[in-house]
């Protein structure tokens, strides 16, 4: 994208609406033809462009301005090119559900340029919602922007406007029978092509889409906590999902700016399945004293270069959530996903961790 | 003004940590002059990288930790790899009321990964356009070697020529990066890829270092050396917002301002050294600052002109390439190392009936250029 001055012709690779020279607007221009002008392939990796070799064009528009473009392939001098322009698509995205995720979700995807349709029961938890939002969104954001960011949430307490959105993401508590009367719901009302994802962290997504009439199109998308912040979204392809399905799942969480990864539908996927494995083991070394609260975090802070420790990083997920996991991870895979006594009787003592003010830490 | 007096550090991968490094250039400096610490009246510091790569900026205040009691005006002045040179501009600008201003450059980068110094090196370059397009520093100048090579059909065998004349010249110079490293062509010829066509021997080092100068509005003793020229250009950030892709426009003013303030044509010119980041931007200089025309830079290295026996010897101490890079440290030990050719204190590497010399150093790929021009009195 450029800005051209219409009276004096001098250019901009910024959004200025007026030329400093002339007083007069500027005009946007939007080039998607250019030619090689040179090229270079670089060995060097760095922080923010890892993989190497990879190509640096310089590549020139027809009024003869130049940009670089980084590519994976080789172009010879003279090539033409053509580069699409910065105006990004936008989608219309279902979100379901008013909780911490559900929330997160649509702040994650109104912020990237696309329409929501978010809904939930009752008019008052999405007005409530809708508030956190703005105010989580007012931090970055213009009145002007965060206005036109908002404008583009409609909030339903009914499911038919969901109809023709490309992706619905559904975010409600975990429970499977819940879960499966929303995807049944959705299943018969939506266009087929509609992305049917579940936000779920620890049920089975083929169970969840059990019985809908196309479940080809359903796919998980585990977001985590606080979703804003977190850089991932695990893809979940169950019995039944179909390539493109799991293709468009890891489009939207690009265009969400997420890293995706995929994970077949087991219990945990990759990140519980490995983090509550070394809670409980934390927690067992409790039970067998082999070293204190701590220690424990200490020792996994500075040997193993963890931003938390494993029994601080449990306070603030929650313990009575942290056992739930774990009790479903054991139902699971058994034996090694036994919970641990200390971490059971700090539950039953109501000892929740951060939310309740004391957990392994006080607080 | 006059430089009264210099002072530098050994360039290289240094133990030693930014302060440290800080105050070993201004000692020296301040050894190397009749000014005493207390005839100072202000101090300008250039750095680029130290708030990224040392978590340190508000480095003026930490020169008056390094000064204690003297609560000086103290400046910093960054324009990335053309800091050091900027900052002696700054000072050749100052108000006549600074009448002994100390001017210190400093760079420590070699604590970190070489893909984190990498990335901060790139923050030369425009942050949307060349940055997220991983136009990293040696892609910069690949491009500008890259249309120059075809645009003259010149050769990597000539930029090797310049590598090796300033990997020799380092090895004459006990302070320099690569003083014990013997390179040959071969070693030059088979090193690997950087960003094509340029190697790893195109590339100057990611050196630490500082180097300090002690500028002065009356002449203090016979070893003083005039600056008859400073002067200063900028142009845009990002190569890709300019026209020409094969000199730099802010060079060639800057330039042009230089010489006519000191009064000399590039004829005059005795010895030089020039912004070497990398061999092609060396052949750039030349041709930018008049020292022959566009397209024969090269013909100059080819002859050995700009060798320490040709008749204008460029980057005796090594260049960037060879002396090494500590950015922001760059353009003020360029001015010590012509400040030393003409008092005739340049060891193995002086170069003989030296009068007037000149220091070119550039920010980024051209964005910023500032040329000195220095007269000695013999």
């Amino acid at each position: 994208m450029k800005y051209r001055c219409d009276s004096c012709g001098r250019e901009w690779d910024y959004p200025v609406k007026f030329c400093i020279f002339c007083g007069k607007p500027v005009s946007k221009i939007d080039v998607t033809k250019y030619t090689v002008k040179g090229i270079t392939q670089v060995f060097v990796p760095s922080v923010d462009h890892p993989t190497t070799p990879y190509y640096v064009m310089l590549l020139k528009d027809s009024n003869g301005s130049y940009k670089f473009q980084k590519t994976f392939e080789h172009h010879n001098i003279e090539d033409v090119i053509y580069v699409k322009g910065k105006k990004e698509e936008e989608y219309t995205i279902g979100v379901i559900g008013t909780g911490l995720t559900g929330k997160g979700v649509v702040e994650v995807a109104v912020k990237t340029g696309n329409r929501i349709i978010f809904k939930s029961r009752s008019e008052k938890s999405l007005e409530k919602a809708i508030e956190t939002i703005s105010k989580s969104l007012s931090k970055g954001m213009e009145p002007e922007e965060l206005e036109a960011t908002l404008g583009r949430i409609t909030a339903t307490t009914r499911y038919e406007p969901l109809a023709n959105a490309s992706l619905i993401i559904e975010s409600v508590i975990e429970n499977l029978q819940t879960k499966k009367k929303i995807f049944q719901k959705l299943d018969s009302i939506c266009n087929p092509s509609v992305i049917l994802a579940s936000n779920t962290s620890s049920l089975s997504v083929s169970k969840i889409a059990e019985g809908i009439k196309h479940p080809e199109r359903a796919v998980g998308m585990h977001f985590f906590n606080p979703i804003p912040k977190m850089k991932l979204v695990e893809i979940i392809k169950a019995e039944k999902t179909s390539d493109d399905a799991v293709k468009k799942a890891h489009e939207f969480a690009a265009k969400f700016n997420k890293v995706s990864v995929d994970v077949k539908d087991t219990a945990g996927f990759i990140v519980n399945r490995l983090l509550f494995i070394m809670i409980n083991e934390a927690c067992r070394m409790l039970d067998e004293g082999v070293a204190n609260v701590k220690d424990i975090d200490k020792a996994m802070k500075l040997g193993a270069n963890h931003p938390m420790g494993p029994l601080e990083l449990s306070d603030l997920i929650g313990l009575d959530l942290c056992l739930e996991i774990i009790e479903n991870l054991n139902t699971s895979f058994g034996e090694k996903f036994e919970p641990s006594s200390t971490l059971r009787n700090f539950v039953k003592e109501g000892h929740y961790g951060r939310k309740a003010g004391r957990g392994f830490y006080e607080y | 003004m006059y430089i009264t007096g210099i002072g530098r550090t050994k360039f290289g991968i240094l133990e030693k940590s930014l302060p440290e490094l800080l105050y070993e250039a201004i000692y020296k400096a301040l050894d190397d002059s009749p000014v005493e610490i207390t005839d100072i009246n202000a101090i300008i510091v250039a750095n680029f990288l130290g708030g990224p790569s040392q978590g340190q900026l508000h480095l003026n205040s930490l020169i008056s930790s390094l000064l204690p009691g003297t609560n000086l005006p103290v400046f910093r002045v960054e324009a990335a790899c053309a800091s050091g040179g900027l900052a002696v501009h700054q000072a050749f600008s100052m108000p006549k009321k600074f009448k002994n201003i100390l001017v210190v450059g400093v760079e420590k980068l070699n604590n970190l990964p070489t893909k984190t110094v990498t990335k901060n090196l790139a923050m030369a370059g425009d942050v949307l356009r060349d940055q997220k397009e991983g136009v990293i520093f040696p892609a910069q100048y690949a491009i500008v070697a890259d249309q120059y090579l075809r645009k003259y059909a010149a050769t990597h065998d000539d930029l090797a020529l310049v590598s090796l004349k300033n990997h020799r010249n380092a090895t004459l110079n006990p302070l320099a990066h690569f003083h014990h490293k013997d390179v040959d062509l071969e070693t030059i010829n088979s090193s690997p890829m950087v960003c094509s066509p340029l190697n790893l021997f195109d590339c100057c080092p990611i050196s630490d270092g500082s180097a300090s100068l002690i500028l002065s509005r009356t002449k203090k003793s016979d070893q003083d050396i005039k600056i008859i020229g400073s002067a200063f250009a900028t142009d845009s950030i990002s190569l890709s917002q300019r026209k020409e892709l094969t000199n730099f426009k802010a060079a060639k003013l800057a330039a042009k301002t230089a010489y006519e303030m000191a009064k000399v044509r590039p004829k005059n010119i005795d010895i030089a050294e020039v912004h070497d980041c990398f061999t092609i931007a060396e052949i750039i200089a030349m041709e930018d600052l008049g020292f022959c025309n566009k397209g024969e830079g090269t013909k100059l290295v080819r002859n050995g002109d700009t060798s320490l026996s040709g008749k204008l010897p460029i980057n005796t101490d090594g260049g960037l390439i060879g002396d090494g890079h500590p950015v922001g440290t760059t353009g003020i030990a360029q001015i010590c190392e012509i400040v030393q050719q003409l008092r005739g204190e340049a060891g193995r590497r002086q170069v003989s009936n030296t009068k007037i010399g000149l220091t070119h150093n550039i920010g980024g790929v051209g964005g910023t250029a500032v040329v000195h021009i220095l007269e000695g009195f013999k």
